[in-house]
């Protein structure tokens, strides 16, 4: 594996940040998250389904295990699933990779436990659909169609098909609250969803629903790697401006 | 989950954790000599001779590094001392990914050397290195020779300097045609050099490895033909064209058609094949500086292939001996001794082999997954029973039908079958899918670009911008206004393109980062949670 000398002293900062911050919160500090107005909208569409009797529908994308944006999405269908045996609502969890059924089907029947209610839970409910975008869209359409549901939660790393779904879903009338960190689907999502968590608050979201300190602790580690990557563009853009070159670490050592 | 499962679930995702984490952070080699990943690319000045390696093992065997080459330097007199010259640099734009080609001329008091960089934008360059005593070298920061793009769009694939009267002659190899011709330059300095174009272009589809000239005005030229092993030539070059081509040295095989075929005079124990040869001419003493290495191919893919050098001497190309001191087989040196591996990297590579196997078992899974599924609604009846009953079938015909192809060898029923059910039903239906996107993407823009606040009106702007000057529209909505569409129409689009470009490449860009930032710190921290078995609440 041949990684720039730079890249792993930088990944090692960052991995020192969150690891401190996550045993600091083990410890009992306590940290702020502020408000994220896509999360909160999770509980009111499950209110929602819980009002009109009717299943929701969660996916996790068209990914493997092995894409963190996939396990950022099944990381929040646990609560989510946990929220809706507590409410008696249906999940509906339409997958496009096979290797992702059983994670997600273990992560909502221990969901279901949690709440008491696993006799509530139904295997079918978590279904491949096919690992083909497209076919992945049609099916996840048909379910959102035929099952009518209340809501749709699109968690994770999606391609194309993210408009194919949400537009749908859309035209469907359901309540629908999207996340990912691919930047070319966050519009899609955008026009097509009623909210959407874009890039990191995909990360943020299980930390922020199930208030977990070690996930709370991680998230405010996050925030300091993000404060040094702004500072080190803070400072490599006025090294830029005031130097004229175009290597700014070049510039401000004056070579 | 019980307890015992539990652990063993933790430890084994720390265990293979660590491993990567090792493999990432950790120097997959420690120690070992200069050269030990190769000798290439070489220049003799005296008895100090310079040459090119490489920080690893390059990607394919007798080539050069593409990424991570390093200049490396040592005297004839004392082989077995052999040090970097000088490193690749962060800080250098143009050598960014490595430095290879070293080509040095004593410049009054102090010492030129020219080489290859290889610059952050993967393109390469002739870049400078100065030197007091030819032996510490500082390499200048930017770049001496940057032929233009419409000629080399890949930049100098390799380059080669005489000095000749009233200043400096540069030959390098550009790519033209998915081949390597020869272009020219000229420079009174080695500082500014005024491009002359092309000098040499062999007939297609051969390439040209490398050229050097000779005092008699011919020129020694490495050639190669596509599958085919390199070979040495002599030959003078008239208005662009080689006449009177002698083979020389290399693979007799690869010689094509119009090359006579000549006495082996370039030629080396060491090198089964030659992939370089630089002739350098000094008062009627002639040297050839050969590089080359077994043929794996001889050998079976796991041989390294690395590339060696060696040094010919003689008053002509008749009587070419190696030099004294040579090894046995021709070549200078032994390559220096190999580093000591940390092994992990490889342990993590093997490790991937665990993903097929999951990968199967996950099939099966999303194959009972799917049958559960649909076998549960045919059961129920209704409406939807006929889609799932639809739905199982195609899984059934496509899984007969693959096994048949694939058991008999394609045969022709199957693989017409196959033809009809995948190629002629699938693919359509898969694409039909993606054109419904373009009537999506409309109705999703059309909501957003409603302009009811401040915001959605600077959207609507640059997205109306971005649109019309993406596609040539702009001379046509222009043409609609005035009558001299074409001028107008022109001028317009040259005016927009500007603000789309920066919108698109600043703006946007910079907007497409921050998410990127935000999002890799967001996967490396549910990594470490992950590693650590710390996130209790869904992966327990």
């Amino acid at each position: 594996m041949d990684v720039p000398v730079a890249t792993r002293i930088f990944a090692l900062i960052v991995c020192i940040a969150i690891l401190w911050r996550m045993f600091g919160a083990k410890r009992g500090v306590q940290y702020f998250i502020r408000r994220i107005p896509g999360i909160d909208a999770i509980e009111e569409a499950l209110g929602r389904a819980t009002e009109m009797g009717k299943p929701i529908v969660f996916t996790p994308g068209i990914d493997t295990l092995s894409n963190m944006q996939v396990l950022a999405g099944l990381s929040v269908l646990g609560w989510v699933a946990k929220k809706c045996a507590s409410l008696y609502v249906q999940v509906i969890v339409p997958l496009a990779k096979p290797t992702v059924v059983p994670a997600a089907e273990e992560i909502v029947r221990n969901a279901y436990r949690e709440a008491g209610a696993e006799e509530h839970f139904r295997t079918t409910n978590i279904r491949f659909i096919s690992e083909d975008q497209s076919a992945f869209a049609a099916g996840t359409v048909g379910i959102l169609a035929r099952e009518k549901a209340a809501a749709g939660f699109y968690f994770g790393a999606f391609g194309y098909e993210s408009l194919l779904i949400s537009e749908n879903g859309n035209r469907l009338g359901i309540i629908q609250v999207a996340a990912t960190a691919d930047y070319v689907q966050i519009p899609f999502f955008i026009c097509a969803c009623d909210y959407t968590l874009i890039g990191e608050e995909l990360y943020a979201a299980s930390a922020y629903l199930s208030r977990d300190p070690m996930q709370v602790g991680s998230l405010t580690g996050q925030d300091m790697a993000k404060a040094l990557i702004l500072l080190i563009l803070l400072v490599g853009s006025i090294a830029a401006i005031f130097s004229g070159e175009l290597n700014p670490v070049q510039g401000l050592l004056g070579k | 989950m019980k307890g015992f499962q539990r652990k063993l679930i933790w430890t084994a995702t720390f265990i293979f954790g660590a491993i990567w984490i090792l493999a990432f952070f950790l120097p997959g080699e420690v120690g070992g000599g200069v050269d030990r990943h190769g000798m290439y690319a070489p220049d003799l000045v005296g008895t100090r001779l310079f040459y090119s390696s490489g920080s690893r093992q390059t990607s394919a065997p007798l080539n050069e590094h593409k990424q991570g080459s390093y200049i490396c330097q040592l005297d004839l007199t004392a082989v077995n001392r052999r040090e970097t010259a000088f490193r690749s640099s962060p800080f250098r734009r143009d050598d960014y990914f490595g430095a290879k080609r070293p080509s040095v001329f004593q410049v009054g008091e102090g010492w030129v050397m020219l080489y290859l960089g290889l610059g952050k934008d993967d393109r390469k360059r002739v870049c400078m290195a100065r030197s007091d005593d030819s032996v510490s070298w500082r390499p200048e920061t930017k770049s001496v020779f940057d032929p233009p793009r419409e000629n080399a769009p890949e930049g100098v694939l390799w380059f080669s300097v005489y000095a000749e009267s009233g200043g400096y002659r540069l030959y390098y190899g550009v790519m033209r045609r998915a081949r390597i011709v020869v272009h020219q330059a000229f420079s009174e300095d080695l500082i500014n050099w005024k491009d002359e174009g092309e000098f040499l272009e062999l007939p297609e589809p051969e390439s040209v490895l490398s050229l050097s000239a000779m005092k008699d005005g011919k020129f020694l030229i490495v050639s190669k033909l596509p599958d085919k092993n390199p070979f040495v030539s002599i030959s003078s070059v008239q208005d662009g064209v080689a006449k009177d081509r002698v083979f020389v040295g290399g693979d007799e095989d690869g010689v094509p058609e119009g090359v006579e075929i000549g006495e082996k005079y370039v030629n080396a124990g060491f090198a089964q094949v030659i992939v370089d040869a630089r002739v350098k001419e000094d008062a009627g003493f002639m040297r050839v500086l050969i590089v080359g290495g077994e043929d794996v191919n001889q050998f079976g893919e796991n041989r390294e292939g690395v590339l060696k050098l060696g040094i010919l001497e003689g008053t002509d190309l008749s009587n070419l001996q190696p030099i004294q001191g040579s090894l046995p087989n021709g070549s200078v040196a032994e390559l220096s001794t190999p580093a000591f591996s940390t092994g992990f990297s490889s342990i993590a590579g093997k490790m991937s082999d665990f993903v097929p196997i999951v990968m199967t078992f996950g099939f099966v899974m999303g194959l009972i997954s799917l049958v559960m599924v649909h076998g549960r609604r045919i059961r129920q009846g209704g409406d939807a029973r006929w889609f799932s009953l639809l739905a199982v079938l195609a899984l059934i015909v496509m899984v007969i039908i693959q096994f048949g192809n694939r058991t008999t060898q394609n045969h022709p029923v199957w693989t017409a079958l196959d033809d009809i059910f995948f190629m002629r039903m699938q693919f359509p239906l898969g694409a039909t899918m993606f054109g419904l996107l373009a009537a999506y993407l409309v109705s999703a823009a059309y909501r957003a670009f409603r302009i009811r606040t401040f915001d959605a009106a600077v959207l609507t702007a640059v997205a109306a911008l971005v649109v019309i000057t993406q596609v040539p529209m702009g001379q046509f909505i222009v043409s609609l206004f005035s009558p001299e569409s074409a001028q107008a129409g022109a001028a317009f689009d040259a005016i927009a393109t500007e603000p789309r470009t920066w919108a698109l490449n600043v703006a946007n860009d910079a907007v497409q980062r921050a998410v990127g930032f935000g999002a890799f710190v967001g996967a490396v921290a549910i990594a470490l949670r992950l590693w650590l078995s710390l996130d209790k609440t869904s992966f327990e």
